[in-house]
């Protein structure tokens, strides 16, 4: 299983919107899609249609596990969704997973431990919080890609900076498979003058990283999001738009998911 | 055309460091992708374009002939790129992390300077770095 982490230091850059529509976009491709909701907001899990109050038990069930005697199986609080692809839901006791795992040994790799036990997807998608807390770095720990949606503004195009800091460290001390999968501007609104600016500096960078098409702001986004339904499912012009950037990452990851197999 | 304010200057360098220090960190990243079966294999045809190179120097009479020629073949082909990247992760792996930083630094700065190519700057600053130190510490293993 290929396991993406969908992160960046910003919030509101759209990363629970990326694993929304992107888990979708590869679920209707054929893919056998597992989206992780790793941030105690559970943001993901209400887009999804699901009260993170009354689910039984989420991620925080199966990562407090690690540090008692109650074993838990992944596999145990994965939930199908109604559009088709499964969730590992969040409740907001995840975030006592940031301070309890401190002590424990190797906590940076208990996620990874975990994921062994899933199986029968090909792809696990994680929303990662906002932070670069212990479960970011869990989820680091445990993936072969990394997707860094940008918002076009110089704080969010800062916040990429700053995480490839923690990229970085990660390779070279935690985990040296993990790839950059690219990174998918966001919000894109072609006349203001931050965002053009932005785009010239990813622009810049096209010989280092794989820089994707934007992501159009538009407000068939709120529609999307209120409805809990993927902008592929939105009638809009604005929408069809919208879905072209996420159908191109959906691309290049079945590509690599055909190079694996293809190897194996 | 409007002149820029001072304002709009300073904000154009704020955005220009940012895109100088992920270009940085873009290297850094691709470098430590590379495995190490890739990094000799590179230096080794790193090696050949040299003597490639040094015999279109020789042959060629006009000056500016030598320069796109040189910049054809190896100034603007990746494996110049990966190179420097190859062989930071080298230094990095042999002698510590802090040495890889500083040694970093001066390749990227090299890279940087490759749209405006400059021979003798090149051969100051990049050459006497893959003959002294890399290629002994590459070979030895």
């Amino acid at each position: 299983m290929l396991v993406l982490s969908v992160v960046n230091r910003k919030g509101g850059v759209g990363k629970t919107t990326t694993v929304f529509n992107l888990s979708y976009a590869l679920y209707s491709k054929g893919i056998k899609t597992l989206a992780i909701d790793l941030d105690p907001q559970a943001s993901l899990t209400t887009i999804l249609g699901f009260n993170p109050d009354e689910i039984e038990s989420g991620i925080d069930k199966v990562i407090l596990s690690a540090i008692s005697q109650n074993d838990v199986n992944f596999n145990e609080i994965i939930l199908q969704t109604d559009l088709g692809f499964y969730l590992a839901p969040s409740k907001e006791e995840l975030e006592l997973a940031n301070v309890m795992l401190t002590d424990r040994f190797e906590k940076e790799f208990v996620l990874k431990e975990k994921l062994n036990d899933v199986s029968g997807f090909d792809i696990a998608i994680i929303d990662c919080q906002t932070s670069i807390s212990l479960l970011t770095i869990n989820a680091l720990a445990a993936s072969d890609y990394v997707l860094i949606p940008v918002e076009l503004t110089y704080l969010s195009m800062q916040g990429f900076d700053a995480l490839m800091n923690v990229i970085l460290e990660i390779k070279r001390n935690i985990n040296p498979n993990l790839k950059i999968l690219g990174i998918l501007p966001t919000k894109y609104d072609a006349r203001l003058n931050t965002v053009k600016r932005s785009i010239k500096v990813l622009e810049s960078l096209k010989k280092h990283y794989n820089i994707f098409p934007p992501v159009k702001k538009t407000v068939s986004f709120d529609k999307s999001i209120e409805r809990g339904k993927p902008i592929f499912l939105i009638d809009t012009k604005s929408a069809r738009d919208a879905c072209k950037a996420y159908e191109r990452v959906a691309d290049k990851i079945l590509e690599i998911l055909y190079d694996r197999e293809v190897r194996t | 055309m409007k002149r820029k304010t001072k304002e709009e200057e300073n904000e154009e360098k704020l955005y220009e460091k940012l895109s100088e220090s992920l270009a940085k960190k873009g290297v850094v990243s691709a470098m430590l992708n590379l495995p190490t079966t890739k990094k000799v294999e590179i230096v080794e045809k790193m090696e050949d374009l040299k003597i490639e190179r040094d015999k279109e120097l020789k042959t060629s009479r006009k000056k500016e002939v030598k320069i796109e020629k040189v910049k054809k073949n190896f100034f603007l082909s990746k494996d110049a790129i990966i190179l420097l990247e190859a062989m930071a992760t080298i230094e990095n792996k042999t002698r510590g992390k802090i040495i890889e930083e500083a040694i970093l630094e001066k390749f990227i700065k090299v890279f940087q300077e490759y749209d405006e190519f400059d021979k003798e700057l090149f051969k100051r600053k990049f050459f006497p770095e893959i003959s002294e130190n890399t290629k002994k510490l590459i070979f030895a293993k």
